[in-house]
């Protein structure tokens, strides 16, 4: 079988969990002995050559032009029959076109493969909620709340340039390609559980988490004296979204003899990418955990294992619903429980007592009390390290996804 | 008079400053035996206000003067006035009597003159700009002396001058006393004290012949004044050539403005006059006029007539307050007796050069406190439709007898009943102190029938008879400007109570916008088609979408149409109606036919021809024998839509033309057929409603029959759409257009369909850009509803109550 996997970044230049797995996929599934996997990754212009939208990095792995906005989702290259794009498919000839997003490359692009390949089956993976919500996808309103549903007079409401009407003709005109896909594929129930309700039919999405390469439980560190579990870390972008600044006021909030005994570490990067309202804030919540907190700067993927075997807890902040964040897999992958909030696909991918702890979203003071309970209860660690969910690796993750292709294929081929 | 005034000094030194309701003041007409008039009123920068008048108030009715000044308070802006009482000496203020000998000799046939003190001079420091001049009656009211204050010397010299032989001494001191010597009043007065000397008294003389002429021989005119009421007159004899002729019954009587001065008591009565008399010889030069009064006061004038061709007439008699125009009047009264010696040519002469003559000075507004206060503001020349003129105007004393444009070739047309009335609170309140019956509908507009095109002169007359003309000149030089901005322009002016607004329409303005809309590019525009795909061999329908504004609807319609099988064998036509996305649209286009590959076509015409006249062009192009007309911001719900109608047409018993349901994005109804009604609040129109809007579909898949269907989406046959000439291009911007179509096709027999099967979502306004259509939108809503109910009327189009639904 041939697979053609679009995304919507390159991993080489963006290291997002959907470009991730994307390419994990990838390269999951040329490891199988009966298939074939291409990648083409939508990256800036300047990385591109001059005078065509495609640039090959490899014989199985291009590089595409793309600018589609969130609003409009509309492909911003040739996509005729003459295009480049449809010659590369051609040449390609895949059974199945993967896309994973269709944020940057346009929705556009689902209907010109379809018609350049009219037997692949179409298969799309939903990351965040981009279709359903013009704030990052993120379905929280533009004052902050948690946003609970789609509905083009509230979303008005977020966005009073914008009427109602818009909303409906974005809506509608997303879901006529959207019809065209024969399957989508979402790592978390809360995900489809929220494309269902804005209107894909809910047999033509299969759940299927995100694959993480294979790797093992990191050792914890030996206790000395009167030392107990309380390492905690924070793994990913430091902006408001993932809440760093709820978890430092969590710690804030701790009292002084809590404080002495526990260490929060904050691994990762684009602080400096925030308002300086946002960096003034964390700077100010570092100032006043001296001792306590630490922010290490960025880290690479590979020192994941080293980084998670020298603490006891991974803690999540964010304030959206999130999808299936990867620091959970990668959590579960090095053996460490997870403290998240408890909504959307956190709250799915982690209960209370198992594979973690769950506070109530958005609050410091709830936090805070885990925390303490943590300090205060030496066997918790322990009992929950215990029933650590496992994690899904590329190798079950893409063969999953391969019965999926092979479904769609047997159906169309009956039909 | 004074004597109240200077009692009432003594016994209180305080003025006492009251209010008093509207109700408590009049004008001057209502008073009863009591005559006044202020002859002169000056005002310095500062608000100082100097008067020079007289009362004839033989009953001594009047209590003494006052300022009246106007308040209004309240949401309802009750109107009354404060009322300070003017004594002589509190404030500054000074009264002084003044003997006019002129008043009394004028008004001596009446009563007995008593001490002949019927002047007065005035001075006023520090008087509101607003405040009027009243006399306190013994009812408690006030009765308002109008006057415009004169402010500049030049115009206060010479008329001051008139007044100053009777008047200027006690005036002077006056001004001395209350303003002090200094003061620029005081010292214009001050030159004039040493100018005017006692030699130009006027003498006991009261009839004059200013002019005579014999034009041609046989005619002769003659005009003069005559200071006597007309009752007052027993004999008025021509003597002459050995002969004796009677004319009272033959002289015209007409104001002479320059001998109120002389003959105060004049207001009201014409002085002058003027007669043509034909003879069938050669008038003698040498005439006089004997005049006797019932007292046997005998006067005779003489004159020596001189002789003139008819072209030199105008000429002479050109200038003499309004001469040339009662001249005029009376040779048209001769011509139509059918005096074959007045020809048509020598009248319309005459007319021609009193119009040049007279028209480089007249005013677009006027403050003439007799007969019109007024102004021209705004005027459209419509060319063979006449001109459609917007002003105000009150008649503070006296009516007009009638009112008529007149043209550069002295030609008239009358006005009567053809001017409807506008709301102006503006000028309302500007000029209600003065004017207390002034209505807020002072304003106007009319449709004068007389042919303007741009920049040819044109007067509005208002007729006097004796008062003579006062004329108010018709600006026609609007600019160029596009057809539809002057109709927005037009509609602008039209403040009139809804109540009455059909008529307005039906009293020239309708037909007015109607000349304008058709007055721009209405010719068929150069059509320029270009053709995306391959178009179907036999297609079974055309569609048509015209895209104004808005063109990114293309590609969510596009997505949507290409999923439906229906649509391989369509013939899609995008109209472009807005020349600023001519280009986006075919950039639009071109990538979405290479994604989509649907072949459609796009045409287009530099212009902007509304919904009905883009509609018409994509008809004339279209290849299917069944028509679509579809709006930009209607999508389909599910596909299967096109067949289904197109089934509906063909099938349903006299189907006309058939249209879906639309809901709105929310999926309550937007168009479930449309009814007419009739709307209290603007009797006369005929609205489209849309029953059902806003409510959610409670009805079956079944078709209904419907009065009447929208425009956004309706199908019908090519032909049929063709015969009834397409959608009225008359309509403006959007409007009616689609019940004037369905009324035209049920005008034929046919029925009207609306097919429930057949869903789609309008995302109604959407295609169209509110905020510059929402000002001058709902104006437009008023003429096309106007022009429909007459099309309905006048049996052009069905009747939408008859039958259907």
């Amino acid at each position: 079988m041939r697979v053609l996997i679009l995304s919507h970044g390159h991993p080489n230049f963006s290291k997002g969990g959907g470009e991730l797995a994307a390419y994990h996929l990838f390269n999951g599934i040329n490891d199988t002995a009966a298939n074939e996997a291409w990648f083409v990754g939508r990256a800036p212009q300047e990385l591109l050559h001059l005078g065509t939208p495609i640039s090959g990095v490899n014989p199985r792995e291009f590089l595409i032009s793309g600018n589609a906005d969130i609003h409009n989702l509309t492909a911003t290259i040739p996509l005729g029959k003459d295009s480049d794009f449809a010659v590369l498919l051609r040449s390609i000839r895949p059974d199945v076109i993967h896309f994973h997003h269709y944020f940057h490359l346009g929705l556009e692009m689902i209907y010109a493969a379809k018609r350049t390949c009219p037997t692949a089956s179409i298969v799309l993976t939903l990351h965040e909620y981009i279709a359903i919500c013009l704030n990052n996808g993120q379905m929280t309103k533009t004052d902050g709340r948690l946003c609970y549903r789609y509905s083009p007079r509230e979303c008005h409401l977020c966005y009073p340039e914008l009427t109602p009407e818009d909303f409906f003709l974005r809506e509608q005109y997303i879901k006529s390609f959207f019809r065209i896909v024969d399957a989508f594929v979402s790592p978390s129930c809360f995900l489809k559980d929220r494309y269902v309700a804005w209107g894909i039919s809910e047999d033509k999405i299969s759940i299927i988490e995100n694959g993480l390469p294979a790797g093992h439980r990191v050792p914890l560190q030996p206790l000395v004296a009167n030392e107990k579990r309380t390492r905690f870390a924070y793994f990913g972008q430091i902006n408001p979204f993932k809440g760093v600044d709820v978890i430092l006021e969590a710690f804030v909030n701790l009292s002084l003899k809590e404080r002495k005994q526990v260490t929060l570490d904050l691994f990762g990067s684009a602080l400096n990418y925030q308002s300086a309202e946002f960096q003034a804030k964390i700077s100010s919540l570092l100032d006043r955990l001296k001792g306590v907190a630490r922010m290490h700067g960025p880290y690479e993927p590979e020192e994941m294992g080293r980084l998670m075997g020298e603490v006891d807890w991974v803690i999540m902040g964010s304030v959206w619903w999130e999808n299936s964040p990867l620091v959970i897999q990668e959590a579960f992958k090095f053996g460490r429980p997870v403290i998240c909030p408890d909504i959307g696909g956190m709250a799915e991918k982690v209960q209370p007592g198992v594979g973690g702890l769950n506070y109530r979203a958005r609050d410091s003071i709830s936090l805070s009390t885990v925390v303490s309970r943590i300090i205060d209860d030496a066997g918790i660690h322990s009992s929950i390290c215990e029933s650590l969910p496992s994690y899904t690796s590329v190798e079950d993750s893409t063969n999953t996804h391969i019965d999926l292709y092979q479904r769609l294929n047997s159906s169309s081929k009956s039909l | 008079m004074l004597e109240n005034a200077m009692q009432q000094a003594e016994t209180s030194q305080v003025t006492s400053v009251k209010e008093v309701g509207a109700s408590k003041v009049e004008t001057l007409r209502s008073a009863v035996n009591v005559k006044a008039y202020v002859d002169f009123a000056a005002m310095s920068k500062e608000g100082d206000l100097a008067i020079i008048g007289w009362v004839f108030d033989p009953e001594d009715q009047v209590q003494g003067f006052a300022i009246l000044t106007e308040r209004r308070r309240g949401v309802l802006e009750k109107r009354s006035y404060r009322v300070t009482p003017l004594v002589s000496g509190i404030n500054r203020v000074t009264i002084d009597r003044v003997s006019r000998l002129d008043v009394a000799q004028a008004m001596s046939g009446q009563v007995e003159d008593r001490a002949g003190k019927h002047g007065f001079v005035l001075v006023v420091p520090r008087c509101e700009e607003n405040a009027s001049l009243a006399m306190a009656m013994p009812s408690g009211k006030y009765v308002i002396l109008p006057f415009v204050p004169l402010r500049h010397r030049a115009d206060i010299e010479p008329v001051l001058q008139q007044y100053w032989l009777h008047s200027g001494p006690q005036f002077l001191a006056a001004l001395r006393h209350s303003l002090g010597s200094d003061h620029p009043l005081t010292q214009v007065a001050a030159t004039l004290s040493g100018s005017v000397t006692s030699s130009a008294l006027p003498t006991r003389q009261f009839a004059a012949c200013d002019h005579g002429f014999i034009v041609d021989d046989r005619t002769l005119i003659l005009n003069g004044w005559i200071a006597i009421r007309p009752d007052q007159m027993e004999v008025l004899e021509l003597i002459g050539g050995g002969e004796t002729q009677e004319i009272s019954s033959r002289i015209r009587r007409y104001a002479r403005p320059d001998l109120l001065p002389r003959f105060p008591w004049s207001t009201e009565e014409p002085l002058g006059f003027v007669c043509v008399l034909r003879k069938d010889k050669k008038w003698p030069q040498e005439l006089r006029l004997k005049i006797r009064d019932r007292n046997g006061q005998v006067e005779t004038i003489f004159t020596s007539a001189r002789e003139l061709a008819w072209p030199e007439l105008s000429a002479a008699i050109g200038g003499y307050h309004g001469l040339a125009g009662h001249v005029i009047k009376l040779l048209s009264e001769l011509q139509s007796s059918q005096d074959p010696e007045v020809s048509r040519e020598n009248i319309g002469r005459l007319q021609r050069e009193e119009f040049y003559s007279r028209y480089p000075n007249t005013p677009f507004n006027i403050e003439d406190p007799v007969r019109l206060i007024g102004a021209i503001d705004r005027a459209f020349p419509l060319d063979e439709e006449g001109v459609l003129i917007f002003g105000w105007k009150l008649f503070p004393m006296r009516e007009p007898q009638s009112i008529s444009i007149r043209g550069e070739e002295g030609e008239a047309v009358g006005l009567d009943g053809r001017f409807s009335p506008l709301i102006r609170n503006d000028v309302a309140q500007i000029h209600r102190p003065r004017f207390s019956e002034v209505q807020e509908l002072c304003g106007f507009v009319c449709l004068a029938p007389m042919p303007t095109r741009r920049g040819e002169a044109r007067v509005l007359c208002f007729d006097y008879g004796e008062l003579g003309e006062v004329w108010l000149k018709v600006p026609t030089d609007t600019t160029n400007k596009s057809s539809l901005d002057l109709v927005k322009e037009v509609l602008g002016l039209v403040p009139a109570p809804r109540a009455s607004l059909f008529d307005v329409f039906d009293n020239g303005l309708g037909r007015a916008i109607a000349a304008l809309s058709t007055s721009g590019t209405r010719s068929s525009p150069n059509v320029v088609e270009r053709q995306f795909g391959e178009a179907p061999s036999q297609p079974s329908v055309s569609v048509i979408v015209p895209l104004f504004g808005r063109f990114d609807f293309i590609r969510h319609q596009l997505a949507h149409f290409v999923g439906d099988p229906d649509f391989c064998d369509v013939d899609l036509i995008y109209v472009v109606d807005d020349p600023s996305i001519t280009y986006m649209v075919q950039d639009m286009a071109i990538s979405y036919y290479q994604l989509f590959e649907l072949p459609f076509r796009v045409v287009w015409y530099g212009v902007n021809l509304g919904f009905a006249g883009a509609n018409n062009v994509g008809a004339k192009l279209a290849r299917a024998e069944t028509l679509l007309l579809l709006n930009s911001d209607v999508i389909p719900k599910h596909p299967g839509w096109l067949g289904e109608l197109h089934r509906s047409l063909l099938g349903l018993p006299e189907a006309g033309a058939v249209g879906p349901l639309l809901l709105f994005s929310d999926d309550s109804i937007q168009h479930a057929g449309m009814r007419p009604r009739e709307d209290p609040v603007l009797p006369g129109f005929l609205l489209n409603i849309h029953p059902g809007k806003g409510q959610a579909w409670n009805g079956d898949q079944e078709p209904v029959e419907q009065p009447l269907l929208t425009g956004a989406c309706i199908m019908l046959r090519t032909r049929d759409y063709l015969e009834a000439g397409g959608l009225d291009e008359g309509y403006l911007i959007g409007d009616f257009e689609d019940s004037d179509l369905c009324l035209a096709l049920r005008k034929e027999g046919k029925r009207l369909w609306l097919v429930p099967a057949a869903a789609l979502w309008h995302l109604e306004r959407q295609s169209q850009n509110a905020s510059e259509i929402v000002g001058s939108r709902q104006l437009l809503t008023f003429y096309n509803g106007w022009r429909y109910v007459k099309k309905i009327r006048s049996g052009e189009i069905a009747s939408p109550d008859e039958a259907g639904g």
